[in-house]
């Protein structure tokens, strides 16, 4: 870049004007857009209650709701040296992609499901599903739920009422009228806590906190809480109720007298939610914007702050643990030390929003999804349930005959996993994260990650495949799909319209074809008799043609030339054996109809594989030589298995419920075990 | 006007007649500020009317109604900064016969050859740019939009000039050729 070139700026104030100035900007009649308003705010107040969680102080149970404002996120270390790493050692899968709130007691855990209307438990260790209670409809059921008096407490968005649950029989005992639209609820100090909201009689203070008694279901106090009435949380401890709202202080409650003690200013303006709160060792703890406040629960100061916190821009769940106060974030959960709360350890979990603990168990939810963390040795724990892993997709049985391991997208981030989804863990090291290769020798995997928030903030990056030492290739911003020489010791990817190569150690990153003039190459696969394959197309033209070329980019060889555009070469283990994505009208969008084709190395005897009218891509190779494929339909993107003469075609996942469906996914080599970091 | 301080909160009429003007004054401004920082024309109005919808939400927050404006580009450009998730999904969706930087130039972009510099400005600078020579606003209310210091402003805005003077004129010798 040429820093020493100027612009005018009256110039460019000139031309920005000349060129947005001339759009037409429609306008609506205000009730259409008052109602178009009106909506955003209750899908953004359904949202966020079904997304945060709210204190119960019972046994060791004890969470916050932490909100905080858009950060820069940073790559994390997904262990700490010495301690025992927490691991996903179950899951289930739920309808829908609203996160389950959950609540633990009586030895098991309870999940609401917003989206199915319905109130789950579960076995406290395989997350088995041992009976239900429907209390509404589809997204319009249970906003939230706490476990105390022995009872299941449920707030319910469809009748507006608590209700009261028999936990064995999972069957309603008791519904208390609120007489407002509910937010929240808690349970502590033997009592149920539960905030309401925007009652008419109740115009000046719209907010206000209720008692509850647990056996009668009278509500026998009731006090007004200031804020908007758009979020809430509400922390109970020995003697002490915390409440925070959105855009107002937090309020410290007597739980007897019902009266405010107290009001912590948090430097929270414009927090997309209520600032997060907990009660414990001596202290209140509160979020800001970029960090967690420790407050003295005498003075009312502040005595602490962690360290600025880069967390997830929706409301974000915290559980004070006997081992320090945990955040979830929208990738990891960190905990903080409780007294002077410096990070103390970060586990990657994408997606994460609530946390419940229950010894020696810890329970996320993330979207559609439950899973239960744990720190115990391999041999001593729950075998993770095979249809319902974290990567929210469904694998058949004979799954677990299939050589390899998989990387496949979850969320932001890609999963590792066997083929029949047991041993699965997030690779979260940068995010978001695509285009993932791995190294011949299966213990490196090499990515497309992203090191900022703005369009095309992207690199190229290296991580082993148990997550450690994630690395950025030098001089490779902007570049997009790499691909492993046969003997790991090179990368080839696209690099601005030409192929480049780079040692795997970051050295000597050369172009090997430069995309000069009106030449587009991209997508390369390096195939085990050290040729490349990749993509060459002309700017402006939408086909692109398969070419093949030695790493020095000599010997260049047309495979394919015809009306068809083609996509993504990728070599079977051989390299005898080419798998393209071929278009037959040129129309190179998923969605489209798309046939990947399998050809000799040099481009003869080519055929389909898949049926012509599915729109398939992301060809990848399976160690024993079958072709693994996505497919997107109407329903969904899944998974598909086949030959490579077009025999023996088979689903082999299914997409996650309620979402588009597998996003990318990758075949490699056998695990091989790693050494932690 | 005297807001928001001494009414109500329950007052919700008065708050929708307030948004319902501020709306109407503002909103073509800020969907062309939002154009310009996402680069299509739709899903800079779903920010927008997300930036209203927040400002409905958080109107007790307020101090003053003249503290609006600045509210509504705040939420502008964060709402751009959250599509960015979705940008990169895009990218892969429509891109991936290409790779992703040959992809998905905007649709309006395509029309105009300084919105196409400042789109391929990381998501600051653009910021930067736009609400300093578009929305004319002072380096300082730049920096409380942004969130960011005045110094930041300044040595972003300037890194933008002549990353968009090096296009620019890299563009018009190619032409000339």
């Amino acid at each position: 870049m040429n820093s020493d070139i100027d612009i005018p700026v009256e110039d460019l104030r000139l031309q920005l004007h000349l060129a947005l100035d001339r759009i037409v900007v429609d306008d609506q009649p205000w009730p259409v857009v008052h109602a178009d308003l009106r909506r955003r705010l209750r899908e953004h107040r359904r949202r966020v209650l079904s997304a945060v969680a709210v204190v119960g102080a019972a046994a060791a149970v004890a969470s916050v709701i932490v909100a905080v404002q858009p950060a820069a996120r940073h790559s994390t270390s997904p262990v700490v040296p010495g301690t025992v790493p927490l691991r996903i050692v179950a899951s289930a899968q739920f309808r829908g992609t609203t996160p389950p709130r959950i609540a633990t007691g009586a030895g098991v855990v309870f999940a609401a499901l917003w989206d199915s209307g319905t109130v789950v438990r579960l076995d406290p260790v395989t997350l088995q599903q041992t009976g239900s209670v429907r209390v509404g409809s589809a997204q319009n059921g249970p906003l939230s739920v706490a476990y105390g008096a022995g009872s299941l407490w449920v707030l319910n968005f469809h009748d507006g009422r608590l209700w009261r649950i028999d936990p064995s029989a999972m069957r309603p005992t008791m519904k208390i009228k609120l007489g407002a639209e509910p937010s929240q609820l808690a349970f502590g100090d033997n009592a149920v806590w539960v905030t309401v909201c925007c009652d008419t009689t109740h115009t000046a203070n719209r907010q206000r906190l209720l008692r509850i008694n647990p056996t009668s279901g009278a509500i026998t106090g009731s006090i007004a809480m200031p804020g908007d009435g758009e979020t809430v949380n509400v922390a109970v401890g020995p003697q002490v109720l915390l409440v925070s709202s959105q855009n107002a202080p937090v309020s410290v409650v007597d739980p007897q007298t019902l009266t405010v003690q107290r009001r912590l200013h948090a430097p929270c303006d414009f927090c997309d939610g209520a600032p997060g709160i907990a009660v414990g060792e001596g202290s209140f703890y509160v979020t800001s914007a970029t960090s967690v406040l420790r407050y003295s629960d005498s003075t009312g100061k502040i005595i602490a702050e962690s360290p600025p916190f880069a967390v997830g821009s929706t409301a974000t769940p915290v559980v004070l643990a006997p081992d320090g106060l945990w955040l979830t974030s929208s990738d990891q959960l960190v905990r903080l030390a409780v007294t002077d709360l410096r990070v103390t350890d970060r586990v990657p979990l994408s997606a994460a929003t609530e946390v419940a603990l229950a010894e020696p168990s810890m329970y996320v939810s993330a979207p559609g999804r439950l899973v239960r963390l744990s720190r115990e040795a391999p041999s001593t724990t729950a075998t993770p349930t095979p249809t319902a892993d974290g990567a929210g997709i469904t694998a058949p049985t004979w799954a677990k005959e299939l050589a390899g391991e998989v990387a496949i997208k979850c969320g932001n981030s890609f999963c590792l996993m066997r083929p029949d989804g047991t041993g699965e863990r997030p690779l979260d090291a940068t995010f978001p994260e695509w285009d993932p290769a791995w190294s011949p020798d299966g213990r490196r995997i090499a990515f497309r990650g992203y090191y900022g928030t703005g369009d095309g903030e992207y690199a190229i990056y290296l991580v082993n495949s148990d997550g450690c030492h994630v690395t950025r290739l030098p001089g490779t911003d902007g570049f997009a799909t790499p691909t492993w020489s046969a003997d790991g010791s090179r990368l080839a990817f696209a690099a601005g319209g030409g192929i480049s190569v780079i040692n795997a150690s970051g050295r000597a990153l050369h172009p090997v074809t430069t995309g000069i003039g009106n030449q587009l190459d991209s997508a390369p696969s390096w195939s085990a008799t050290n040729r490349i394959a990749f993509v060459r197309a002309q700017r402006g033209d939408p086909r692109g043609e398969i070419y093949t070329m030695d790493p020095d980019g000599s010997h260049l060889a047309a495979i394919t030339a015809d009306s068809a555009s083609y996509a993504q070469p990728a070599w079977s283990p051989d390299g005898s054996t080419l798998a393209m994505v071929v278009s037959a009208n040129g129309n190179e969008r998923i969605g489209a109809p798309l046939t990947i084709d399998v050809a000799n190395a040099d481009g003869s005897h080519r055929h389909p594989v898949t049926p012509r009218t599915w729109s398939s891509f992301d060809p990848t190779w399976t160690p024993d030589g079958r072709l693994v494929f996505l497919a997107s339909k109407p329903a969904g993107t899944d998974a598909y298995l086949v030959n490579p003469n077009g025999s023996g075609l088979k689903r082999v996942y299914n997409g996650p419920a309620g979402q588009d469906g597998i996003e990318q996914i990758t075949w490699g080599p056998p695990r091989l075990d790693a050494a932690h970091c | 006007l005297k807001v928001v301080e001494g009414e109500q909160h329950g007052d919700r009429a008065r708050r929708d007649e307030h948004v319902a003007a501020l709306y109407y004054r503002h909103r073509p401004e800020l969907v062309r500020l939002a154009i310009g920082l996402v680069g299509d024309v739709g899903e800079a109005e779903e920010v927008v009317q997300d930036a209203f919808a927040g400002l409905l939400r958080r109107w007790s927050a307020l101090r003053e109604l003249e503290a609006a404006p600045a509210y509504l580009r705040t939420a502008v450009v964060n709402g751009a900064r959250a599509r960015w998730r979705r940008r990169a999904l895009r990218e892969r969706m429509i891109g991936f016969f290409r790779g992703p930087s040959e992809t998905s130039e905007p649709d309006i972009a395509e029309r105009s050859t300084v919105l196409t510099a400042i789109g391929r400005l990381p998501l600051r600078k653009r910021a930067c740019v736009l609400l300093r020579y578009y929305a004319d606003l002072s380096e300082a209310e730049t920096a409380a939009v942004l969130g960011v210091s005045v110094g930041t402003v300044k040595s972003q805005t300037a890194k933008a000039l002549a990353q968009l003077a090096g296009w620019l004129e890299a563009q018009q010798s190619g032409a000339k050729q």
